[in-house]
């Protein structure tokens, strides 16, 4: 075994060993394991929520981005900061109907707003069916981690099961407290990596940031401004990208536990204020990208961009320590989309399904949910191999899917009047629109991102169908009457 | 000042990162080393944070902070 690999495994077997000691103290029941016994601190919480902010899709995708496309990438740095700013004012009305309503799953907020089982079990497979491109990335990221750190002796195939394998044996023993304590490590040494990589790397091949800047607007003049080195991504994609990706980055499944669990509404508005700093350090990663462009073009698969130019730049210690870093950022956002994708299949379509004939007792949806997660875990592996795709796309995917539920999640919250009919209405034709688009190749359309286009759609179905409501939802009629 | 005022200073960095970009989709001029668009994207992020904070006092203010 080589340097480099034999730190990542050191780094990883350390952090799922803290995963484990930290996942002790939980009791073991559904609620322990996916919501960590709901005892999390601010300080936790946060960690959970900015976890989501540097996964292997900023530290390879956007790298690898930014040395394929260009200037599109810039997307990356973009939609997460008008996620906060929306949830500075969703997000506190949100936790609050949870609070008033004991929520813990996004599929719930569905069956109390919208009274309805079925919606909420479609809304939790939707959810599901967003997560696995989602780890599909993660799994992919760490293929391409050790593939590279072992200079080619471990195929990224044989590396993506074992990623697959260490995922699953640290989500199915430590649940949430255990991620929640190796997302510490995790943030710590990415930060570092990008930090040291994003500055060396230009440093060291250019004299600087200025001057690598500049060598790449002589050498590709249209790479900085959009379309980029792209035909179909020009400024209306990015527009309608920036914004599929704000307006669905808080309707993940994931994300719903996570808010749900805050101290209140205060907290909630102060992550909100300083979470946009935590995005600019992503600059550094375009930057590494870019370098790679100059010193090493012409890569077949431009997501190893970033892990190829350290591996031929620094020693293997230091190859090792950014892998661990690269291979952290994989498997703690997998193991937080695996919990939440299992707990959903549990609770809002498993137990549902089968409660009607035989009561459910807590360690028989425990015993489910893990072998959902297996399942869920499986779907993602078998994709990655064969159904590889760029670690952006796969994310846009996800995207694709979620966004869906902005309109039945947030006009719900302001509009009464907007009843089951109309949530459904929108959430199908939503999905619907999108899928079609990209299986018929229609990506982008218009100019604009498929999955922005169906949400056009889905929140034109929604206000239409609202119009034509009829009763009012079970949550606002109870609102109302406590108001009277 | 209203609690619903607060949107007024959260919508302008929305703004300047959406409906904005088409204006300064440009290299020149460069700005501190990074090229206009980058500089733009990049700036109003790291701005970003005051003026939420703007936002949050304007709602405290109106007291409908906490409710």
């Amino acid at each position: 075994m080589n340097t480099a690999l034999a730190i990542i495994a050191v780094i990883l077997v350390g952090s799922t060993a803290l995963g484990l000691i930290a996942g002790r103290r939980v009791p073991m029941n559904l609620e322990g394991w996916s919501v960590g016994g709901r005892r999390f601190g601010v300080v936790l919480v946060w960690l959970l929520m900015a976890g989501e902010v540097y996964t292997t899709f900023t530290f390879l995708g956007a790298s690898g981005w930014a040395y394929a496309r260009g200037a599109p990438a810039f997307y990356i740095l973009v939609y997460g900061t008008i996620a906060y700013i929306l949830s500075f004012f969703v997000l506190p009305l949100l936790w609050r109907a949870g609070k008033d309503r004991g929520l813990h799953t996004q599929p719930d907020y569905f069956l109390v707003r919208y009274g309805s089982r079925g919606l909420a079990g479609l809304v939790a497979v939707i959810g599901v069916a967003a997560i696995v491109p989602y780890l599909q990335l993660q799994l992919t990221g760490l293929g391409l981690i050790v593939e590279i750190a072992s200079a080619g002796a471990i195929g990224s195939e044989a590396a993506m099961i074992v990623a697959f394998a260490l995922t699953c044996v640290f989500v199915y023993t430590s649940g949430l407290k255990g991620s929640a304590w190796v997302a510490i490590v995790k943030d710590i040494t990415m930060l570092a990596s990008v930090l040291i990589v994003g500055i060396g790397l230009p440093h060291i091949y250019f004299g600087g940031i200025g001057a690598m800047l500049r060598e790449l607007m002589v050498q590709h003049p249209q790479h900085l401004a959009f379309p980029g080195a792209t035909t179909s991504m020009g400024t209306l994609w990015v527009i309608s990208t920036i914004l599929l990706s704000g307006l669905g980055f808080y309707m993940w499944p994931h994300q719903f536990p996570s808010f749900f669990s805050a101290k209140s509404e205060d907290t909630i508005r102060r992550n909100a204020i300083i979470m946009p700093l935590y995005q600019v350090p992503i600059l550094f990663v375009f930057f590494a990208g870019f370098t790679a462009l100059l010193v090493i073009p012409g890569l077949r698969n431009p997501d190893t961009a970033l892990l190829a130019l350290v591996a031929r730049t620094y020693p293997p210690w230091f190859l090792g320590f950014v892998g661990a870093a690269g291979a952290l950022t994989a498997m703690v956002p997998a193991s937080v989309l695996l919990l939440a994708a299992a707990t959903l299949l549990a609770k809002n379509v498993y137990r549902p399904l089968v409660e009607r004939r035989v009561p459910l007792s807590d360690t028989h949806l425990m015993k489910a949910s893990r072998w959902m997660m297996l399942g869920v875990a499986s779907i993602a592996l078998v994709l990655a191999l064969w159904a590889p795709n760029e670690l952006v796309k796969l994310l846009l995917f996800g995207y694709d899917g979620v966004c869906q539920f902005f309109p039945a999640v947030v006009l719900g919250l302001f509009i009464r009047r907007l009843d089951l009919r109309a949530a459904t209405a929108g959430i199908v034709s939503g999905v619907v629109v999108v899928a079609l688009l990209i299986a018929t190749g229609r990506d982008p359309q218009w100019g604009m991102n498929a999955g922005f286009v169906a949400f056009l759609v889905n929140l034109a179905v929604t206000l239409v169908m609202t119009l034509f409501a009829r009763g009012f939802p079970p949550l606002a009629v109870e609102s109302q009457r406590r108001a009277a | 000042m209203r609690a619903k005022h607060a949107l007024i200073p959260a919508a302008i960095p929305v703004l300047a990162l959406t409906v904005g970009l088409p204006f300064v989709n440009r290299v020149q001029p460069v700005i501190l080393g990074l090229p206009l668009l980058l500089f733009w994207t990049v700036a109003w992020v790291a701005a970003t944070p005051g003026f939420l904070w703007l936002a949050y006092v304007i709602q405290r203010r109106a007291g409908g902070g906490r409710r």
